[in-house]
């Protein structure tokens, strides 16, 4: 009987030590799943109505995630103290990370339901989600006060607005630029503050080699080199994105984006980067890594004007600025675009939208916010929160040059098709192999315009 | 006795029979929704064309068909495993045996030094290893270093498509400590009688290992051989993050190919295709090992159990 009794109480306590294991998180998961459902359809019937105040005495959890570096993870993390402080009755679990993977794991979380309630989305990725399902919500339709932002911005497709819906919030402005280290630049003699053309970069490339042989005019790697150089020398020469999306063509023809290649070939060949076997160990958003960078071996780089403060950091014992970005003579369009570096929006699954939402609006529209937030995103995107921070001297100069020579430009952002992984694999995978000298720019031409035209079909 | 005992029993179980489902009740309900699910459902993927959040939409053979006629990168992600594992494999199995030998002695110390050699198979397929792994071998890494103060030339061991792959899978083989652990323990199992008869023939020590030792253990082997060419089939933590798929696609197992094409292109059908291509795979060389195995395994209870 005694043994009966103390099996029976050994294996109730394993059994619930288990479920206990497991039981904690499985609950949350079912039990957002089912309100998910329901407050989905309330958010629908709410339409036009003002965000209403949170139910006061409720304990509400929002879930905010996003990508970003250690700077950006600071500032964020203070702005929701600061609306945590004000809003005490809620509470935002920050989910943040690295870029690498974070849209793999959002397009998983998107279709199984379990996205945050705020998401940080790419601008060029956001296209095929809110194509492949119905997951976010209207901005317009929250009542989020969107009167500080520039109509004409928030209006363009790439920066959240689809279908006269406001689906997400830009949340700053940014684009591609060159960033120069002035105190190399000027031991060499090189000056990137006059309008150059593409073939400059190479008689520079030969004058950084000249002068010694160790250093390399352009820090590269091959997405880099298909995103900046690539995608925008060859929407200059084609006059026009890659692909016309709308009409289901491909705009850019087999000898243009050999002259494209034939270019890249020469930007290794004459040492103007380096070579591709050491630009392997530093793929993707990883050129802040790379040693030489550190060192400043490097006279320039291109990169995106949102992580120009990350590239700094790295090797903060030297002088910068923002330096033109190349535009072919002749071209009519001028390639280079400047649109959001990201896009906030608030999932359909979202349990509490108007919290959320109301969020948004603080995150956006209050001072003490854009203040603390800062260029962590980029140039803000409502002129207000660009005063403020050049007024605190939050916007690093070569920030704030590389936001307008980037504006200036005016060139069109990527169409739709090309900015999708597959087809930027497509152009990755053509730069490494012109890199390692596997194939020559025609054959590569002739294969990327191949399995592009795949994609369009 | 016996047949008393089936004579009472009727056909199918009892009563008793049934409790015992009621135990092993939490790994069946987590092994039907975690496993046998998720199985059946990428089958089912795998013959339609889904998006990830669109509904699936049935093309029957059609991802199959693209698979092996139109797309490049598949057969080059097949050569790519195959050549991983046939290096992975042997590797290791060669490595864990001939420490396992040599640490198969009784002097001070030496559960210290077995316990340093199992412990890097502890780490499994940790991302952190791997990260240690990739900075060790950068062109200003840690071995290039000690490559040139021997004043020896560097080499590009993640840039160079001769050197990535194999990069990738000396990390794998530096795991060798489970596998000579198990052969530890058989090594100890083989009866000393046999050593004993075969000295006293005047047989030498390279003779002895390769006529009584390896033959009396050769069902560890098997057992090492299956496990390990199903993990080798399946990898795809250290090429992910150590080269990303590259250089020029030299290291882009299945794994990552099969990763790529649902989690970045968001083609879930393709994915699963491509999936249920590894599993008959290795479904195939499994079977065949086994067939083989009567052949050249030696069991001490004849292979009865």
């Amino acid at each position: 009987m005694k043994k009966k009794i103390l099996t029976l109480i050994l294996s109730l306590s394993m059994t619930t030590v288990l479920l206990a294991g497991c039981g904690g998180s499985g609950d949350d998961t079912v039990q957002d799943q089912a309100v998910g459902d329901t407050s989905g359809s309330s958010a629908d019937n709410s339409s036009g109505a003002p965000a209403k105040a949170s139910s006061d005495g409720d304990q509400i959890t929002l879930r905010f995630a996003w990508w970003g570096g250690d700077e950006r993870a600071e500032a964020t993390l203070a702005v929701i103290d600061q609306f945590e402080k004000l809003h005490p009755n809620i509470t935002i679990e920050a989910e943040y990370g690295g870029s690498d993977g974070y849209h793999d794991k959002l397009a998983t979380s998107l279709a199984s339901g379990t996205a945050a309630d705020i998401v940080q989305v790419d601008p060029e990725v956001f296209p095929t989600y809110v194509a492949s399902g119905d997951y976010f919500l209207d901005y317009a339709e929250l009542g989020v006060d969107m009167g500080n932002f520039d109509e004409a911005y928030i209006s363009l497709e790439i920066n959240g607005r689809y279908d006269g819906k406001q689906l997400g919030l830009p949340s700053g402005i940014s684009g591609a630029g060159l960033l120069v280290n002035k105190t190399l630049a000027d031991q060499i003699g090189l000056d990137f503050t006059q309008p150059y053309e593409w073939k400059d970069l190479l008689e520079m490339g030969k004058k950084v080699k000249e002068y010694d042989p160790e250093l390399y005019l352009l820090s590269m790697n091959k997405e880099y080199i298909a995103n900046l150089i690539v995608f925008n020398y060859a929407k200059q020469l084609a006059g026009g994105t890659l692909i016309d999306a709308d009409a289901k063509q491909i705009r850019i023809t087999q000898d243009q984006l050999e002259e494209v290649y034939a270019y890249v070939k020469a930007l290794f060949d004459e040492g103007v980067i380096p070579p591709a076997s050491y630009q392997a160990s530093y793929s993707g958003d990883d050129l802040q890594n790379d040693t030489n960078w550190i060192e400043g071996k490097y006279v320039a780089t291109f990169t995106y004007i949102s992580t120009m403060d990350v590239m700094t950091a790295a090797n903060a014992d030297v002088e910068y600025y923002a330096g033109q970005i190349p535009k072919l003579g002749s071209a009519s369009e001028a390639g280079w675009a400047s649109n959001t570096p990201q896009v906030f929006a608030i999932t359909k699954t979202s349990e509490h939208p108007n919290e959320a939402a109301e969020f948004m609006d603080y995150f956006f529209n209050n001072e003490t916010a854009m203040e603390t937030l800062g260029t962590t995103r980029s140039v803000p995107p409502t002129e207000k929160a660009r005063q403020i921070c050049s007024d605190a001297g939050l916007l690093t100069e070569w920030t704030m040059e590389g936001a307008n020579i980037a504006a200036a430009m005016g060139g069109t952002p990527n169409d739709k098709i090309s900015s999708t992984n597959e087809a930027k694999e497509i152009l990755f995978d053509a730069v490494e192999s012109i890199g390692y000298g596997a194939k020559d720019p025609a054959t590569a031409a002739e294969e990327t315009l191949k399995l592009l035209s795949g994609l369009v079909e | 006795m016996r047949s008393a005992k089936s004579a009472v029993k009727k056909s199918g179980y009892t009563k008793r029979d049934y409790q015992a489902f009621i135990y092993i009740a939490p790994w069946l309900i987590g092994f039907a929704i975690l496993q046998l699910y998720p199985f059946l459902m990428s089958l089912f993927y795998s013959f339609n064309e889904y998006t990830i959040g669109a509904v699936p939409e049935w093309v029957g053979l059609k991802n199959y068909i693209k698979l092996f006629t139109q797309d490049t990168e598949f057969w080059n992600s097949l050569k790519v495993t195959i050549v991983y594992t046939l290096y992975t494999v042997p590797g290791k199995l060669i490595m864990a045996l001939v420490v396992a030998v040599f640490l198969n002695r009784d002097i001070k110390g030496i559960n210290l030094i077995r316990t340093l050699y199992y412990i890097p198979s502890l780490f499994g397929g940790s991302v952190a290893i791997a990260i240690l792994w990739k900075l060790m071998f950068l062109e200003n890494g840690l071995v290039n270093s000690f490559l040139q103060a021997m004043s020896l030339p560097t080499i590009s061991f993640l840039g160079d498509t001769k050197y990535a792959l194999k990069t990738i899978c000396s990390l794998e083989i530096w795991q060798f400590g489970s596998s000579m652990v198990m052969f530890l323990a058989a090594l100890k199992q083989v009866p000393r009688s046999l050593y004993e008869a075969a000295e006293i023939d005047g047989a030498g020590k390279i003779r002895i290992f390769f006529t009584i030792t390896i033959p009396q253990i050769t069902s560890i082997i098997f057992f090492n051989l299956i496990m390990q060419i199903i993990q080798a089939l399946q990898n795809f933590t250290s090429a992910f993050v150590i080269t990303d798929g590259g250089p020029m696609k030299s290291t882009y197992v299945l794994g990552m190919k099969l990763y790529k094409e649902g989690f970045s292109y968001f083609k879930m059908g393709y994915a699963s295709s491509i999936s249920w291509v590894v599993f008959t795979i290795i479904l195939v060389v499994s079977l065949v090992l086994f067939r083989s195995s009567s052949a050249w395994v030696y069991y001490e209870d004849q292979g009865d159990f």
